[in-house]
């Protein structure tokens, strides 16, 4: 069998081929050189600043990479061992070594949007701390803290993949999951948060990149090179592991019945019935949503968010929501969708279904997100600071559903959802959605904040009711543009029939 | 009288490629035809173009009587589709799908209907239960249900034997053999020639998205009638 280096050479040169428009290859290699461009602009953006504010951004440090750190443990988690360069079902009669798997995931890994906003932060954080020493020593501890923390993070999650296929595994990850989630609380109740923070071990770190060149930054880099290959060696063990473990999870869930439901009263609330029932009947989108309902809320708890910064969250936690299922929306009826083409109705209405069981779903996370985050917000907020929050709310979750459902129309792809780690669309085309989603809700965040600090309450709501409208106004016409039979085939054909 | 499917010069386009071209059939109240011919002939792009789900490039359906381009809501209301490929929502259990295609189809009364379908395909075991754990098979066999549940004036079956077992096989044969008693007209598309014979009595031959080739199915079997299908397909 050949080498897993060079299966993941050849997977990637299928998943490129893969790629037929030529603006998704175009916009893959600018987003290369983009980032490329921004790594070199922020590590060489330190001298810009002034010595306050470098001491406030070097004291953020630890919690930077710390923040990294968890991020790099928790994406693979979400995605079940980390993303697929070609699904497995489409792998199985090749003999692809599990380690390609474990290998093609740390190669996706960049494709992910908060990763690389993160990474371009730890860039900026390193240049600060190098100011004193070389920037280039700096930037190879971070490099590998990079690499190391990546590559640790699949390995805990396929872990945690192999544990859960039996019950006894299900329920100790449970359990460990609501101890961590429980220290956590009692931990930021306890006021003892920053106490804990200044322990992070990412002090160690930060401290050899301020140090670079000394024995500490000799050792910690050392430590972390260490940490590169205990980290590959087990990682791709674990995953070997986890792929042979024999499960009894998702198949036996999809043998159990069902509780059956009564007819609904229309024809839109049974298609809304049926769409709903696939969001939280797929494996991975019951996981995703949890995920992205819950641990947002949480960071902004324990973070103690004040109340003119809430304002953003909406639009972070509406992005993520869209990504879940919302990009390909079509995709939840999978190949039923040749079935349902060939059944007499208005095809708008399944459209308009689809539209309204994301927007639920959008709206659900932002407001768990949102109220879990203002349990900890000091003080008490101005009239101006909740209208803010409403609107951004509702602007961003009104802009995710509209800018998703024209995704789904223009750009289906085949998903049928079945395992835990099954994505609605393919790792290149989900990056692109995640910045299509991301760029205008943060926008828009940033926007209403910036109109929620005076007395004008009903500004921020104005703004966001104009959002809201446009975002109608583009969701119309994506539902128009649907009922167009030849539009409408190819989305049925694409999600369909593959 | 006028046919309960005819379909006129249909040509379907994929970009530069060519999927149908200039199909032709007509089948009479009562009657089953047989779709065969090789990978990528066509079949299962015409059987998606007569049950709507797919607009011709150009040319006319009409079932029982109602234009396809004109109404093509009316011309779904009479046909019932089996796709090739599953044709079932993956978490959605059969009894949700039949619940779906009631309300969509304005059917009153129908769970005795639904019940009895399930219980023929020995399918009621498994009525709640979400599709994506179906075998293929079983697939098929609740795809046929679903295609054959609101007694369609047009019947139109892909691949409804595709690794279905024997009983299930013959569920099916019983369900053609119903709906052409019934007045309805049937097309069936497989690769099973000899399963073609037992439902259908004609067949009609597919290369390169045309007819090349009409005859009662039963010619086709047999060595002399096999040799006489392998000449027309290849």
């Amino acid at each position: 069998m050949t080498r897993p280096t060079t299966q993941v050479r050849a997977l990637l040169a299928l998943r490129w081929q893969m790629a037929r428009t030529p603006g998704l290859r175009l916009g893959l290699v600018l987003g290369a050189v983009g980032l490329a461009w921004l790594l070199q602009v922020v590590l060489t953006s330190a001298d810009a600043l002034d010595a306050p504010t470098l001491a406030t951004a070097v004291e953020l440090a630890p919690s930077t990479f710390l923040g990294f750190g968890v991020l790099a443990v928790i994406a693979p988690l979400t995605a079940g061992g980390g993303n697929e360069v070609v699904p497995p079902d489409q792998l199985a009669p090749h003999p692809v070594r599990p380690s390609t798997q474990f290998l093609g995931g740390l190669v996706l890994a960049p494709l992910n949007l908060v990763w690389v906003v993160q990474l371009l932060a730890l860039a900026a954080m390193t240049a600060y701390l190098s100011l004193d020493g070389s920037l280039w020593r700096g930037a190879l501890t971070t490099t590998l803290y990079v690499l190391g923390l990546t590559v640790l993070g699949q390995a805990v999650a396929w872990l945690v993949v192999g544990l859960r296929q039996t019950r006894a595994g299900r329920r100790t990850t449970g359990a460990a999951v609501a101890v961590l989630l429980l220290t956590a609380v009692v931990v930021v109740r306890s006021g003892r948060g920053t106490e804990v923070l200044a322990a992070s071990p990412t002090r160690g770190v930060v401290r050899a990149i301020t140090e670079n060149g000394s024995t500490t930054w000799a050792l910690t880099t050392a430590s972390l090179l260490g940490l590169v290959v205990l980290g590959l060696l087990v990682g791709a063990g674990l995953c070997g592991w986890a792929l042979r473990r024999p499960g009894d999870a998702g198949s036996a869930r999809q043998l159990e019945p069902v509780r059956r439901r009564s007819s609904r009263r229309t024809v839109q609330r049974e298609l809304r019935a049926v769409d709903r029932a696939s969001v939280w009947r797929a494996p991975a989108l019951r996981r995703g949503g949890l995920v992205l309902a819950v641990l947002p809320g949480l960071l902004a708890a324990g973070a103690a968010v004040p109340w003119e910064s809430l304002i953003v969250l909406p639009g972070l936690v509406a992005a993520g929501a869209g990504l879940l299922f919302g990009v390909n929306a079509f995709c939840l009826d999978g190949s039923g969708a040749l079935w349902l083409a060939s059944l007499p109705h208005d095809p708008g209405r399944v459209a308009r279904a689809k539209a309204a069981v994301l927007g639920e779903t959008v709206l659900a996370a932002v407001i768990i997100a949102a109220t879990a985050g203002a349990l900890r917000s000091p003080g008490t907020p101005t009239a101006t600071e909740v209208s803010g929050i409403v609107a951004a709310g509702l602007a961003c979750s009104a802009v995710v559903v509209a800018t998703c459902m024209r995704n789904s129309v223009r750009r289906p792809h085949r998903a049928d959802l079945h395992g835990v780690r099954d994505a609605v669309a393919p790792p290149g085309a989900l990056a692109f959605a995640s910045l299509r989603l991301a760029t205008p809700t943060a926008l828009i965040g940033v926007l209403i904040a910036s109109t929620a600090t005076g007395d004008a309450w009903w500004l921020p709501l104005a703004l966001g009711t104009a959002v809201v409208l446009g975002a109608g106004l583009s969701l119309n016409r994506t539902l128009r543009r649907y009922e167009d039979p030849v539009v409408r085939a190819r989305v049925v054909q694409v999600v369909g029939a593959g | 009288m006028e046919p309960v499917l005819l379909a006129r010069q249909l040509v379907v386009d994929f970009g530069a490629v060519r999927a149908v071209d200039g199909f032709d059939l007509s089948v009479g109240a009562g009657k089953s035809v047989a779709l065969v011919g090789r990978n990528g002939a066509g079949k299962s792009t015409t059987m998606r173009v007569l049950a709507g789900v797919l607009p011709a490039s150009s040319g006319q359906v009409r079932v029982a009587g109602i234009d396809a381009g004109k109404d093509p809501s009316g011309v779904k209301a009479v046909v019932g589709y089996c796709p090739d490929v599953g044709g079932l929502i993956p978490r959605a259990t059969p009894w949700e799908h039949l619940q779906l295609a009631a309300k969509l189809r304005g059917m009153k009364g129908w769970q005795a209907r639904a019940n009895e379908l399930l219980d023929r395909f020995d399918l009621a075991g498994a009525a709640d239960r979400v599709t994506a754990g179906f075998s293929h098979g079983m697939s098929r066999r609740m795809s046929v249900v679903l295609a054959t549940f609101h007694e369609p004036r047009l019947l139109l079956l892909d691949e409804p034997f595709d690794g279905v077992d024997p009983l299930g096989v013959d569920a099916t044969l019983d369900v053609v053999a119903e709906a052409r008693a019934t007045g309805a007209a049937v097309l069936v598309s497989t690769h099973l020639l000899p399963l073609a014979v037992l439902a259908c009595e004609e067949a009609v031959v597919l290369k390169g998205g045309r007819v090349v080739g009409a005859s009662p199915a039963a010619e086709l079997t047999g060595t002399e009638g096999d040799s006489r299908y392998r000449a027309l397909i290849t």
